[in-house]
């Protein structure tokens, strides 16, 4: 792999491995075009200034908005029949041969006013043409890197244009300029066929969808479609407002250099203009478009050309448009343009795959219908009044202000964009909450009638959670299925119906001794003594025992003592059945007592997880113990949480306590930071946060990062985001820790190939994934409307496009964090970034220090806190000939993770 | 993915009976996750070396995974088809073919991971289903495996320092995939269980929980009906038994002094809730165990059978 610091541009521009040749061709492309269109502007505006009046400045904005809509599909097509390469060739082909033409024609007024409009239809097209060219050359994590660098090869151009209009200026005519813009425009179209596009990196048929030139379908839905989405609507009116300020601010100046500057001077002043605008903008570019895409993000980049334009505009009409204020404010607004604000452009519009369409009707429609109605009210205007440029440059700011005002609120929207792309769908939590419809009602009363056992049985169980048993007809007990006769009798004991009394009865005939003591069981839980009672007069021996059994515990038949030594259970079987029955009816109908008998069964193992599930719904402050204690048990762990959440504070409190005390094994103690969390209340929230930053045990401080995760998901509560940060911080730290020491460990070939090493390599893997997996969760306690997970995975995608969003879409949630957190973002920014790992380990090492070679990593990591990666490397050090730091304990005590 | 209420409700019920024991809140998840695919007769629904990025839950239609000089696996409603190749993350090794018109619903393998690794009930239930199905062919077929008739040489028992255990579980066959992390936490709550030649492991129809993962040695593995199987070093003893609470079917016995560790199901689970990729390396051991018994013909009286289990003991 070519290292970054091999690179001597890298001060300029971040080139990545293998993307310095699509970089330089593309920028030598634009350098060349825009050279070309500097040198034909710098002649189109001496030449039309010199025979117009600037009034006919309004015909020609409309007429550029005309001829571009009936132009654009002419484009489209080209795109999608020959590729945006193609297209960019075709059209770079027929502009110089256009230009050529331009040169030899006299110069008359229609002439100026067609090369006029042919120029800006010409640098639209292709401007748009070149970056839906860079838009399937890289990718959006590359675009937000190398857009900003790749823009100023235009400023260059523009310098270079500019610089050799000035220069032959002082030995040909101004048409004499035509000539050399043609033969400009045959290089760059040259320069355009040594492109390389990577179909694997991007479809191409995907990215000129998205292209501003793609839009060929009906106007109709496509309004509907800008006007139905928060972001496109607002890129729209951006959009709208921009194209508005540049017209205004367009005719502003030209107007002014036409009443200041002689005809015969229109050329070298324009030229001159050109020339110290590309130096201007190529400063700017140089010095400012990189690190402001870096600092300030896509929106606040988005943000700066309306906010100096407004200020730009409203200093000039306070002090009545003098010509170098108004020369500052056109420079101002097409240095912007053609800089920061396409660079903006371009990546607002990156997450933007699936509006394809929109993006075409948005930039062609819309911003050309707004130009077009710019020039006409600007013809009004003019026709009707004298001109003002007072006026002119205040109605400038006041759209200047508006576009400010729209861009603003666009973050949230273009987050939302990336979220729809990255994320995994909806969270089905919310559906368990919504009514039932009655077409829903019809699918799971139809899937009642199936054939198929097992969906009888299931849309029963959706019926049931959904709380809708009273939709299971009775008439169910007269299905054959054995299974889902004893599912139906579970539902319909407790249910409190008594309309199935009769058939339910009537199955104590039924042929299976299973569905018989189900029947039993359903009426012993729905309280009717009376069908129990002629139950104990059934031949089946066994079942008439389970009728007295719950007959005996209905009429509280309780004896005190220990329940095990109950002479009621003396014919119980080696499965205990007649106990189970006993304390699953208990449970159906607790009295005061049950909590101390149910305790008094725990003493017999077998039955341990029944009394867990009776004392679910059964238990009181008695039973706390108990219920933590089975927490350790995975098939109980669920029954004992919802037990210990229905006692509720004390059960509480139990919890936090244990979290800190020492009698509790560590396979409780592990589990109790999810049942605190499953109180969902402002009280667990705040033993958690104290836990996750405080626990020795970090098993334990990560199952309460869970467990916080959980509320976050399943709450409103007001997360403090401190702690949050607290913790951000020490896991990327510990990120970029392990992955610095990873990697100088990997990178010595003989020390890497041996076991021991290998063994610590193996291990750092799996912690570094750990520490990025919690720095998700922490994301996600912070964003919980977000899939952060599914964001973090989208990482480590092997589609660049993928990968490119997800980074663009977690660095918008950074600069979303206060001043407070500075720290945590930079360094949550420099571990999803999408960086090569030598580079990322360098931006590490002032905070994580640095790893010269393995045998310096292995000596840190033998300090480590964390005892498994401590003695591993201890080890491993010792076969590279050192011995490892006194400190390091004897591999024996690998037990960090016990309490 | 939106879909209507009743579309979710179907797929709801759907999912529900094709896995009764998974819990709701999988079921719901599911539900958001899936997509529709129809496929005519002759279709491909996916072919050989496609990414596994789906399984797919056939549920109407047949459709058969066709590979070349291999005998087609035909499905039928309701079945998940194309699940071995995903979890062992590899390109797709057969074809799946439309039979009739069929429909399906599909779920991205990296959302399934997802869930399994959110939720430890999940994660059991998955890891039980796959144990169960290969224990189910495995106890039809082992007995005609070439492992049945060898004898490997024993060993010399000696106390396991903690880095011998984890290099022992790191050689273990079942955690291959279960990542360093895994195997050192493992290695802490593990138990060295030393016996002599003859000595049981374990008795038929003895309820214990725990996986054993031979280190020195050699175990027999009996089942009524003549059953014998030989355990190795690096063998999880009872294979996907283990995993599925058939283990009472068996009774182990030492045919050399052996090593054993013995790990608590109970623990095992807690730490495949913290270490995801425990979760995920077991499946992939079921999974590769499973594929090379479904390949064997049932009929034939072919003793060694391709893939991983008669390989290196």
């Amino acid at each position: 792999m070519k290292s970054v610091k091999t690179l001597s541009i890298d001060r300029f521009v971040d080139l990545r491995s293998g993307e310095a040749g699509a970089f330089f061709r593309a920028f030598s492309v634009l350098l060349v075009t825009i050279s070309a269109h500097t040198v034909l502007e710098t002649a189109r505006d001496a030449l039309f200034l010199a025979k117009l009046a600037p009034r006919n400045l309004a015909l020609v904005y409309v007429a550029t908005a005309v001829f571009t809509i009936a132009l654009t599909p002419l484009s489209v097509r080209l795109t999608r029949s020959a590729g945006a390469k193609n297209a960019l060739v075709v059209t770079l082909l027929v502009t110089a041969f256009a230009a050529a033409w331009f040169r030899i024609r006299a110069p008359g007024a229609a002439s100026v006013f067609s090369l006029y409009v042919f120029g800006a239809l010409s640098a639209t097209l292709l401007v748009g043409q070149f970056w839906l060219l860079a838009g399937t050359l890289f990718t959006a994590a590359q675009s937000r890197r190398l857009f900003g660098p790749l823009a100023s090869g235009g400023v260059l151009g523009g310098v270079g244009g500019a610089a050799l209009a000035a220069l032959l200026l002082n030995a040909v005519p101004v048409r004499g300029l035509l000539g050399v813009a043609s033969l400009l425009y045959f290089g760059a179209a040259f320069l355009a066929t040594r492109l390389v596009i990577e179909e694997v990196a991007v479809a191409p048929s995907r990215a000129i969808q998205s292209s501003p030139v793609a839009s060929s379908a009906p106007l109709r839905p496509q309004l509907a479609k800008v006007q139905g989405d928060p972001f496109l609507a607002r890129l729209a009116i951006m959009a709208v407002l921009s194209i508005g300020v540049s017209t205004v601010v367009d005719y502003l100046y030209k107007a002014k250099v036409s009443r200041t500057i002689p005809p015969e001077a229109l050329g070298a002043f324009f030229a001159r203009y050109q020339l110290v605008l590309s130096l201007g903008s190529l400063l700017l570019q140089v010095a400012i478009t990189g690190p402001v895409v870096q600092r300030v993000g896509v929106v606040g980049l988005a943000l700066t050309g309306p906010l100096l334009l407004t200020f730009g505009g409203t200093m000039t009409a306070v002090l009545a448009a003098p010509f170098w204020l108004v020369v500052v404010l056109k420079a101002t607004d097409t240095s912007l343009r053609n800089s920061l604000g396409r660079v903006a452009t371009e990546l607002l519009w990156a997450p933007v795959e699936q509006q394809a369409q929109a993006r075409g009707f948005v930039d062609l429609v819309v911003t050309r219908v707004a130009q077009a109605v710019a020039g006409c009210v600007l013809l009004a205007a003019t026709m009707q009044r004298e001109f003002r440029p007072g006026h002119l440059a205040a109605t400038a700011s006041v759209l200047a202000a508006l576009w400010l005002l729209v861009g603003a609120g666009i973050r949230k929207p273009y987050i939302a964009l990336f979220r729809k792309a990255l994320t995994r769908g909806g969270v089905e939590r919310e559906f368990m909450l919504t009514e039932l419809d009655l077409t829903s009602v019809e699918t799971l009363v139809e899937a009642l009638a199936r054939p198929q056992p097992s969906e009888v049985i299931a849309a029963m169980n959706v019926l049931s959670e959904r709380k809708r048993e009273r939709l299971i007809p009775a008439l169910i007990l007269l299905h054959e299925d054995e299974g889902v006769l004893l599912r139906a009798l579970e539902l319909l004991g407790p249910s409190g119906r008594k309309d199935w009394y009769s058939l339910g009865e009537r199955l104590l005939g039924n042929a299976s001794p299973r569905v018989q003591q189900a029947v039993v069981r359903a009426f012993a839980l729905a309280g009717e003594s009376d069908v129990l009672r002629r139950a104990t007069q059934h031949p089946s021996a066994s079942l008439r025992t389970f009728a007295a059994l719950y007959l005996a515990q209905l009429a509280g038949e309780t004896m005190d003592g220990d329940p095990l030594g109950w002479e009621l259970f003396a014919d119980d079987d080696d499965e205990h059945s007649l106990k189970l029955a006993f304390i699953e009816a208990l449970a159906a109908h607790p009295t005061p007592e049950t909590p101390r008998i149910l305790l008094g069964f725990a003493g017999l193992s077998a039955v341990r997880g029944a009394v867990t599930a009776a004392l679910e719904v059964a238990g009181d402050a008695s039973s706390i113990d108990f219920l933590i204690s089975r927490l350790k048990w995975a098939d109980e762990r669920l029954s004992a949480r919802r037990g210990l959440k229905r006692i509720g504070e004390p059960a509480l409190e139990a919890l936090a306590h244990a979290l800190y005390d020492q009698r509790w094994e560590r396979r409780v103690l592990i589990h109790v930071p999810r049942s605190i969390s499953a109180f969902l209340s402002k009280a667990a929230l705040e033993i958690l946060l104290k836990a996750m930053v405080e626990h020795e045990n970090g098993l334990v401080r990560y199952k309460a990062l869970r467990g916080l995760e959980q509320i976050a998901l399943e709450t409103s509560l007001r997360i403090p985001a401190e702690p949050i940060f607290h913790e951000v911080t020490r896991n990327a730290l510990e990120y970029l820790r392990l992955f610095a020491a990873e990697l100088a460990l990997k990178s010595d070939r003989a020390a890497s190939g041996r076991l021991e090493s290998q063994l610590v390599i193996e291990l750092l893997d799996d912690k570094i994934a750990q520490s990025r997996d919690r720095l998700a969760r922490l994301l996600q306690v912070l964003h919980r409307g977000d899939d952060i997970p599914a964001i973090f995975s989208a990482l480590m995608s092997s589609d660049g496009r993928r990968r490119g969003r997800a980074v663009e879409f977690l660095d918008a949630l950074i600069r979303g964090f206060d001043r407070s957190s500075d720290e945590a973002a930079m360094l949550l920014r420099l571990v999803v970034d999408d960086l090569p790992a030598e580079l990322r380990a360098e931006r590490a090492r002032e905070r994580v220090g640095a790893f010269p070679d393995a045998r310096a990593a292995l000596t840190a990591l033998a300090s480590d806190p964390d005892e498994s990666v401590r003695s591993l490397s201890g080890r491993a050090l010792g076969t590279l000939g050192s011995l490892p730091p006194p400190a390091a304990p004897p591999l024996s005590v690998l037990s960090e993770r016990l309490v | 993915m939106t879909v209507a209420d009743s579309a979710r409700l179907k797929r709801e019920i759907l999912l529900r009976s094709m896995f009764p024991s998974m819990p709701v809140a999988a079921h719901l998840r599911f539900t958001d996750l899936l997509d529709d695919l129809e496929a005519k007769p002759g279709a491909l629904v996916f072919d050989v070396g496609d990414a596994p990025d789906r399984f797919l839950f056939l549920t109407e239609g047949r459709v058969a995974m066709e590979r070349e000089s291999e005998r087609p696996w035909e499905f039928v409603p309701v079945a998940v088809v194309g699940v071995i190749d995903a979890i062992l993350e590899r390109p797709r090794t057969r074809n799946c073919r439309a039979l009739e018109p069929s429909r399906f619903l599909s779920l991205r393998i990296s959302d399934w991971f997802d869930m399994i690794e959110d939720n430890g009930q999940i994660a059991r239930a998955a890891i039980r289903n796959f144990a169960a199905q290969l224990h189910a062919r495995w106890r039809q077929l082992a007995p005609r495996l070439e492992r049945h008739s060898e004898l490997p040489p024993g060993g010399a028992t000696a106390p396991l320092e903690a880095y011998d255990k984890i290099l022992a579980l790191r050689r273990a066959t079942f955690l291959g995939s279960s990542g360093m992390q895994a195997i050192v936490s493992l290695a802490t709550v593990a138990e060295q269980l030393d016996l002599k030649q003859g000595e049981p492991l374990f008795e038929l129809g003895a309820r214990d929980d725990s996986l054993h993962v031979l280190v020195r040695g050699a175990i027999e593995l009996t089942a009524p009906g003549g059953f014998r199987y030989h355990h190795r070093r690096g063998d999880l003893v009872g294979g996907a038994a283990a995993f599925c609470h058939a283990l009472p079917g068996y009774a182990a016995r030492a045919t050399t002094d052996v090593s054993v560790l013995r790990i608590a199901e109970q623990d095992f689970y807690d730490q495949a809730e913290e270490h995801a990729r425990l979760t995920r390396g077991t499946l992939k051991y079921l999974v590769a165990e499973l594929e090379p018994l479904l390949e064997i013909d049932d009929a034939s009286a072919r003793l060694v059978p391709p893939g991983r289990i008669s390989a290196d003991a």
